[in-house]
């Protein structure tokens, strides 16, 4: 115990220096230009533009609404009235009365609310202001709560954090703490990204809000993962029960300098694109440069009602399940099978000939599924056809029902034999035993086969089973991107092709792309990890 | 069949029932598996026109190599075929040495920080900061439009990293210790010592990398696009492929329509040029990856 003192003393440190950054926007009080004495002028007309206006509008008149907003926009800009009828067909021309008035009443409405009058904002202030702007401009609700909310917690979890420290003399686990900062964590970077949000998208405060209420969240941010980060390392030090200390690492220099290369790479390579998924909440251009316009959650709100993306979502789970599925049973069946081929040469053949699709590229497989599946020359149309089963040839990339079950089988064609080596080794550890007792008890091979080989993997086979489900959000894209075309679009889209054509073919949204990308990380994560969890539960080995 | 068997039992009429179905069934995947790959080569070999009356099956009727004349006088795809062999040279050459060196250091029970480090190339397999990223970072280290591309963010696979290590802490500790009794460092041990104990999971693991970056394209087509020279053969291959199935007015598909050779013949030649370093070498190699994967501990 005595040993891990030290940390008790840091984290205390920390949670007081946490206290006190909760006081950080006090501290540090940029000046504005063009604003009179103290405070910060909100730019009223761009508040106006972007509150709720634009979609009653738009909602009300059955106008698409970045027409509508564009319309709006020239209002504000004093464009005369010929100009702006110019891009608005005839019968569309009574909504310009309508936005005129609406937003100058909106703009009276902001000028009486105010500019921001105080040069400081405590936190308290900012949950005011978020209050307000739930209240005036009806637009970034969901940021504005999420900023109240966050205000809230990240102190409260900071205070709790902190007095779980440092009144817990007899800590045997840092576990409540590591979770608090997680949250913690979490929570910071929600609020400032909501806090993002608000600043430019309603206030155009942002130079305000990047000076102060950025930075206080930041610190505190930054704070809560050095926490975490220390609790992380408690945690794992428990087991060598002691710190390492100068003189340790001094001892194993050798080994520590040949291992920072390796540090540096994971960081850059892995860990440094993640700074990439701030894109996400900016509406992203790559000309602005480091001056993106925050959006928040817009992006993601956008996704969750697209429905090309929710098509997206639908056929990566559809696909990756008759994949998981089909690969199950096919490789479990071939595995059986060719345990019971007693001639050996035999077996190593059929084993040969089945690895080998595992070898050849999707592109490969994808140029011989479409040969296999050809109208005309196609064998399977060919022997459909000869048998009689259909009266004429069926085109199976015109019709969208089809592409998931080609997609499953051509998975089955190219992976079963290398999915059904894992069962092959897990039956070869089998207690001979067991097949000599049901031999003499007179069970005959294909029973041996259901009623000892089959429940001897049976561990192998759920661990797997769970450990696939968990990677449901990876149905792959390769195959998808070779096979499909625009007629089956809505079937043969994946999340991950979904992510291309936004960002590379059809356009150039890289914030859509990387909001798609992490919705499905995260979910991936979080199932992986809830997968991995209940494997290791049923006492299996884990890769790790 | 085997004599095992005979001794102990008499096979009943239901057992070799069974051994008749599986034979059958064993042998229709083999089919199945082979006849696609068989019938593309069937293809490649024919004469164009008269492929198109259909009917190739194993064999080809008119037997031509007008195809891989085309195929190899194709200037992108030769070029391709470079590149691919180069990056799958030298990636699999660097990135087998240093995924060993990382295993190396993790797999001595000494080193203080050697769970951290894992835990950390652990992450990196579920951790994926998505494309547009990934792309950007690239762009920002120069790396786009680059050879290096399709090597340096490889450099160190974690799925290969624990492969090398599970077979390296299988070697008795007393190698390192009396090399280092001897005075050798860390660095010499891991040349002169660990890495000649581990070729078999070092051939198993470069077998794993060949083929990945034999077969790779992604990356030519999102880091590399505008690098005429550095596309790869799996990428000239789907542009080929593509572009045939549009039916667009892709100049090599007329091209080849004129000199008696069809889209169709083509594709199926230059599919088997790209598959043929695989389909040669594989059965040969076949021993190692089995080895390979059991050593891996994806088996208990």
């Amino acid at each position: 115990m005595n040993k891990r003192k030290p940390y008790y003393i840091i984290i205390a440190a920390l949670c007081f220096a946490t206290i006190i950054s909760f006081f950080l926007p006090y501290l540090h009080l940029p000046k504005q230009n063009d604003v009179e004495g103290d405070g910060y002028k909100i730019d009223t007309a761009m508040a106006a533009l972007n509150s709720n206006i634009i979609k009653k509008v738009a909602k009300e008149s059955g106008i698409p609404k970045n027409i509508v907003y564009n319309t709006a926009k020239n209002i504000i800009n004093g464009k005369d009235r010929q100009t702006i009828e110019s891009r608005l067909k005839e019968n569309e021309y009574y909504i310009i009365d309508i936005l005129t008035e609406k937003m100058n009443e909106k703009v009276a409405e902001l000028d009486e609310w105010g500019s921001l009058e105080k040069r400081t904002y405590s936190y308290f202030d900012m949950i005011d202001l978020s209050a307000s702007v739930i209240k005036y401009l009806e637009r970034d609700i969901v940021s504005a709560f999420l900023v109240i909310l966050t205000l809230i917690m990240t102190v409260v979890l900071s205070y709790i954090s902190g007095f779980v420290m440092l009144f817990r003399k007899k800590l045997t686990s840092y576990k409540v703490v590591k979770i608090l900062s997680l949250i913690n964590i979490f929570m910071s970077f929600v609020g400032i990204l909501s806090i993002n949000a608000i600043g430019i998208g309603a206030l155009q405060v942002d130079k305000f809000y990047k000076e102060n209420f950025g930075i206080g969240f930041l610190v505190i941010a930054a704070m809560n993962f050095v926490i975490l980060l220390i609790a992380v390392i408690g945690n794992l030090h428990e087991s060598w029960a002691g710190i390492v200390t100068f003189k340790m690492i001094m001892r194993q220099k050798q080994l520590m300098l040949m291992t920072l290369p390796f540090i540096v790479y994971v960081v850059v390579f892995y860990f440094g694109p993640l700074t990439g998924w701030i894109m996400a909440f900016q509406n992203h251009k790559p000309a602005a440069g480091a001056n993106q316009m925050f959006v928040a959650w817009d992006k993601f709100i956008y996704l969750l009602t697209e429905k090309d993306f929710l098509l997206a979502f639908r056929n990566t789970l559809a696909m990756s399940l008759i994949n998981l599925v089909f690969s199950f049973i096919f490789a479990i069946g071939f595995a059986l099978l060719l345990n019971e081929v007693v001639n050996v040469k035999g077996k190593k053949l059929v084993q040969t000939v089945s690895y080998l699709p595992h070898f050849l590229s999707w592109i490969i497989v994808a140029a011989i599924v479409k040969n296999v599946l050809a109208v005309d020359g196609g064998i399977l149309n060919e022997l459909l056809v000869n048998w009689g089963f259909i009266d004429a040839p069926i085109n199976f990339f015109a019709d969208g029902k089809y592409f998931w079950w080609i997609v499953g089988l051509a998975v089955v064609w190219k992976e079963t034999g290398w999915n059904s080596i894992i069962y092959l080794a897990s039956i070869t550890s089998i207690n001979p035993d067991l097949y000599e007792a049901a031999s003499i008890d007179g069970a005959g091979r294909f029973k041996k086969m259901i009623h000892i080989t089959l429940p001897g993997i049976k561990a192998t086979i759920f661990v797997l089973l769970i450990i696939n489900l968990g990677m449901v959000m990876n149905s792959g894209f390769e195959a998808q991107l070779q096979l499909k075309n625009d007629l089956i679009k809505n079937t043969a889209e994946v999340i991950d092709t979904y992510v291309l054509n936004k960002s590379f073919f059809q356009g150039a949204d890289f914030s859509i792309g990387t909001a798609a990308g992490i919705f499905k990380s995260v979910i991936s994560i979080l199932l992986v990890s809830i997968a991995n969890r209940t494997a290791k539960a049923f006492d299996q080995e884990r890769l790790y | 069949m085997s004599r095992k068997n005979k001794n102990h039992i008499k096979k009943s009429p239901f057992d070799i029932a069974f051994i008749i179905v599986n034979t059958i069934v064993l042998t229709l995947f083999c089919v199945v598996t082979l006849y696609p790959i068989l019938n593309t080569l069937a293809i490649s070999f024919n004469e164009a026109v008269d492929t198109l009356t259909g009917g190739i099956r194993l064999l080809p009727r008119k037997w031509t190599l007008q195809n891989y004349k085309t195929v190899f006088n194709m200037k992108s795809l030769v070029r391709g075929a470079y590149i691919s062999v180069l990056r799958t040279v030298i990636g699999t050459f660097l990135q087998t040495f240093v995924t060993a060196m990382l295993a190396y250091i993790l797999s001595r029970k000494e080193f203080y920080f050697n769970k951290q480090v894992s835990l950390i190339y652990v992450l990196t397999m579920y951790v994926n900061a998505g494309i547009i990223p990934t792309l950007l970072l690239y762009q920002k280290l120069h790396l786009t439009n680059n050879f290096w591309v399709y090597i340096i963010p490889g450099l160190v696979s974690a799925f290969n990293m624990i492969v090398i290590r599970t077979f390296m802490n299988g070697l008795p500790d007393s190698f390192v210790e009396s090399a280092q009794v001897d005075g050798a460092g860390h660095i010499r041990i891991f040349l002169r010592i660990i890495l000649p104990l581990c070729k078999p999971v070092l051939a198993t693991v470069a077998l794993f990398v060949a083929v990945g970056q034999w077969n790779s394209w992604f990356d030519a087509m999102i880091y590399n696009a505008q690098r005429e020279d550095l596309t790869t053969l799996q990428y000239e291959l789907m542009k080929l492929l593509s572009a045939i199935n549009q039916q667009s007015g892709d100049p090599n598909a007329i091209k080849h329509a004129s000199s008696m050779v069809t889209p169709e013949s083509v594709r199926a030649a230059a599919t088997m040029v790209t598959a043929f370093p695989i389909v040669c070498l594989y059965p040969f190699l076949q021993r190692y990856f089995v080895t390979g994967l059991t050593i891996g501990g994806v088996k208990e």
